[in-house]
């Protein structure tokens, strides 16, 4: 129960990033994918399943916010957050730079099925945001590897 | 439980998982472009979020406008005045000239029909996926916004049209600049007609279906609407022309500008009834 309040919370405060990022600059919400950026902290601190509701659910929120084909978005943000738990678990990803070549490398995954279904399913190209997209798994690292730093920390200190 | 067994079972959720998205993924394909109940219903869920952040970020905007900011005011309210009283004089012309037209009661009626046709509304998010495609306002349902109505900006010109999913309190609007877009437009000169759609990437549109032949449509023309697609009130301006291709298809390559600017794009008004209709 309580790992399913703290996605649900997750989901709420991406949400809440996305809406405000929007309200600063539509170049925020394409250079940094806030849901993304939730599906892979969640998949590394939680595990894969929770990795893989959480992608689902994130997912289908921003296909529910596009006019794109619904569920697109869904797929690749579960096949993130799902691989996500299962590498973490097999591969040491704690130490500061390894987690930001981890989740880069998950971002860019996502991304990648994300416009390989996209170009798959619309048959020709894609938006890209003047290249802003590209940025998306660079600035998910350094952002996600802080993050998970300072949560790890965070969670050291309480549990001690 | 075996550890093997727990991954087994892992696995088979995520399939699952997995399965349950392509399968929504082609449910679409019988539904078209009209969302499935799912699709509406995290929409409606999470609609409400997105519209208290816009009016926490309005009320901190006013707060700044109102303490901080307030040296600008009297510059700014000079600006109005002039400006209202352009609009009161522009007014009262356009008033005589339909009292040529129309006896004072019908013309009492069409003003007030004018007034309510426009329901202003406060631009609350982009698409999750492409800034191109779509919006969402903080007027739904419940203000009287329904699918298939026509959005412009605070200068009258084109925008979209509100498209599904509509819920109580937000809408979604199609921008013109969306590649699944059509409006049927002709050019202010040369009265050219064809059809404007989004290229969906750039944030410019293609003017189609003008024959390679027609010699008449030039660069720089303005593109108005025609109403023939019932949709889009007649009279709105949607574009200039910004270049012109002729190879050898059977029809040109125009592209066009559209007047809806992007970076200012936070107040626009929904045509809740087609003003063609009122005249």
């Amino acid at each position: 129960m309580r790992d399913f309040m703290e996605a649900a919370a997750g989901v709420l405060i991406a949400f809440f990033f996305y809406t405000v990022f929007r309200k600063i600059s539509v170049s925020l919400i394409e250079s940094l994918n806030v849901f993304t950026l939730a599906v892979i902290l969640i998949g590394l601190l939680k595990g894969e399943m929770a990795g893989a509701f959480m992608g689902m659910a994130c997912g289908l929120i921003v296909d529910s916010f596009s006019l794109g084909v619904f569920g697109i978005s869904g797929v690749a943000n579960t096949l993130a957050g799902y691989l996500t738990g299962v590498i973490s678990r097999k591969v040491n990803v704690v130490p500061f730079l390894r987690s930001l070549v981890f989740i880069g490398i998950m971002a860019g995954l996502e991304l990648a099925v994300w416009m390989g279904l996209s170009a798959l399913i619309f048959g020709e190209g894609i938006y890209l945001g003047k290249g802003l997209i590209f940025l998306q798994p660079v600035l998910t690292a350094i952002v996600g590897s802080v993050l998970f730093l300072r949560i790890r920390k965070f969670k050291a200190k309480h549990e001690k | 439980m075996p550890q093997i067994h727990k991954e087994r079972r892992k696995q088979l959720i995520f399939a699952g998982l997995l399965l349950v998205q392509l399968v929504l993924i082609s449910l679409q394909v019988p539904l078209g472009e009209e969302p499935s109940y799912f699709e509406k219903g995290i929409f409606f869920i999470f609609s409400p979020v997105q519209k208290s952040v816009h009016a926490l970020f309005q009320k901190i905007g006013s707060a700044w406008t109102r303490y901080v900011y307030l040296r600008k005011v009297e510059q700014q309210n000079q600006g109005m005045r002039d400006e209202l009283f352009l609009l009161r004089q522009e007014n009262i012309q356009l008033r005589n000239g339909l009292e040529k037209l129309k006896d004072k009661q019908e013309l009492g009626r069409i003003l007030t029909d004018l007034r309510r046709s426009f329901l202003f509304a406060s631009v609350i998010g982009a698409d999750a996926s492409n800034m191109y495609k779509s919006i969402i306002i903080d007027k739904g349902s419940q203000d009287g916004v329904m699918n298939g109505m026509a959005v412009v900006d605070h200068h009258g010109n084109l925008v979209g049209r509100t498209i599904n999913p509509v819920s109580f309190g937000t809408a979604t609007v199609q921008l013109l600049t969306d590649d699944n877009s059509g409006v049927s437009v002709y050019s202010a000169d040369h009265r050219v007609t064809g059809v404007l759609a989004g290229d969906g990437r750039g944030g410019t549109c293609w003017l189609k279906y003008v024959q390679a032949t027609n010699a008449d449509l030039a660069v720089g023309e303005e593109l108005i609407t025609s109403g023939i697609d019932k949709i889009f009130p007649a009279g709105l301006k949607a574009g200039r022309v910004v270049s012109i291709i002729t190879d050898n298809s059977l029809f040109k390559k125009i592209v066009v500008r559209p007047y809806l600017g992007f970076g200012s794009l936070n107040f626009v008004a929904v045509l809740t009834q087609r003003l063609d209709t009122l005249f």
